[in-house]
């Protein structure tokens, strides 16, 4: 199998995940709740994983909120940060996945809010950063933003987003789940203010986990989303105060965690992705019989990489199948990402993506091109 | 004899045994009895009585807030 769709999540997986989630599974109890060895060894399991974290995106283990994917983060950091109050704005970009649009929608619909969008160019970031600053009002409440499509990879210039939010105090939460793992993603190069993230995608961790990173300097306050046992203040009514317990509920999934220290202790980013990329964009358009839609054109570095390209006269779904049949993974169709398809002129039919992980290789290129 | 801090969660007990360790301070994690800071169940860290200042000083200026302390 060749797998072109890391976008979707990281494969293949690494044997010291599975190792550490099987030691996990047969030897922890249930974190938080109790004193004895197991459910300590449980509760290490967790506050090792918000280490690593914390060590990847600068803050302390206590600003790491543990969730079960990157939607679950962007879902607490939408409807627990931002300020509440009717006819305030918030900002989205035009490449913004449902994980994104959805909660932001939900939220606004219901507090009498509204949102809009600011285009992303994909060739000029003072473009991008104009257009922020021409959305941006006294309204604004908060910018909800992708720092990089999953659609066409293109990366946003978020640390020009937030200097401009920052002035105007507007709340920016990034949603980094295209981005963490294949370059460094800090508190401090975004500037953003919440940065939330999958665990599976470009750290190669446990489908099942995911993150919201609270930056230490905002001065942040969450109202919940979810409520239930904390196994902490039993008698009061309201979750505790502090993050993490304060946006963790019920029993979390050791397992996952355990896998997902594991992928990020001593991470190391991948060396060779934006080569093999650059590679498939030269063969890709020196084919007649494919559209590129949003490729990088003489700008690589602004992109992660991510693909979208139909081939002449073939739906994408079949393109997908027939990839498919020769052992080649793509994703094909929307990708959960309406805005970023209508950005790109694809919104009737789709299209197909590749999406290139750390295993990639040029000779894999080479063999997607032939079967092509 | 020892003291117990009694912490806000498990999160920031295991930060305060880790930061203190590193002063080679040892404290054990422990489910505290319940006091009125915590409202029911809270966890600590208990260590040698004799530590207890140091401790705190280094607890203190990582930010972390001792809710209660108990003696055993």
């Amino acid at each position: 199998m060749i797998y072109f769709d890391n976008a979707a999540t990281g494969f293949p997986k690494s044997e010291r995940v599975f190792e550490a989630m099987k030691e996990a599974y047969f030897g922890s109890g249930n974190a938080g709740r109790s004193g004895h060895e197991l459910a300590s060894a449980g509760s290490r399991i967790l506050y090792n994983c918000r280490k690593a974290a914390g060590v990847l995106f600068g803050c302390e283990p206590e600003h790491v909120v543990l969730t079960k994917n990157a939607t679950e983060a962007l879902n607490l950091a939408v409807k627990g940060a931002i300020k509440k109050s009717p006819k305030s704005e918030v900002l989205i970009s035009s490449l913004e996945h449902n994980s994104v649009l959805r909660p932001v929608h939900a939220f606004c619909m219901e507090n009498g809010m509204y949102y809009k969008q600011f285009e992303v160019h994909l060739y000029n970031d003072d473009i991008t950063v104009e257009n922020f600053k021409k959305a941006v009002t006294r309204k604004t409440a908060a910018a909800v933003i992708t720092h990089a499509s999953n659609v066409c990879g293109r990366i946003l210039p978020v640390k020009r987003i937030a200097e401009i939010a920052k002035e105007r105090g507007i709340l920016l939460i990034l949603d980094a789940s295209q981005t963490a793992g294949h370059f460094p993603v800090t508190f401090e190069n975004t500037g953003a203010d919440i940065i939330c993230v999958p665990g599976h995608k470009g750290f190669y961790g446990p489908m099942g986990t995911g993150m919201l990173l609270a930056n230490p300097n905002s001065r942040l306050h969450f109202r919940t989303v979810m409520e239930g046992g904390t196994g902490i203040s039993s008698f009061e009514k309201e979750m505790p105060d502090l993050l993490p317990e304060r946006l963790e509920y019920g029993t979390l999934n050791n397992c996952g965690f355990a896998g997902l220290a594991a992928a990020m202790e001593n991470f190391e980013y991948p060396a060779d992705e934006t080569r093999v990329f650059a590679y498939l964009i030269k063969k890709m358009r020196a084919r007649d019989d494919v559209v590129l839609h949003g490729a990088p054109d003489g700008n690589i570095e602004d992109f992660v990489p991510v693909l979208l390209f139909n081939k002449k006269n073939v739906s994408c779904e079949e393109v997908a199948a027939r990839l498919n049949e020769k052992g080649i993974a793509v994703r094909s169709g929307f990708h959960c990402s309406p805005l970023a398809h209508t950005a790109l002129g694809t919104q009737k039919k789709g299209g197909v993506r590749i999406s290139l992980g750390r295993a990639n290789t040029v000779e894999e290129i080479d063999y997607f091109l032939s079967v092509l | 004899m020892h003291v117990i801090f009694v912490l806000s969660s498990v999160t920031y007990a295991l930060k305060s045994q880790e930061l203190l360790k590193k002063e080679n301070i040892h404290a054990s994690l422990t489910r505290s009895p319940a006091v009125k800071a915590v409202k029911g169940c809270g966890y600590g860290i208990m260590l040698d009585a004799e530590k207890e200042t140091d401790a705190r000083y280094i607890l203190h200026d990582a930010g972390i807030n001792i809710l209660g302390t108990l003696y055993d």
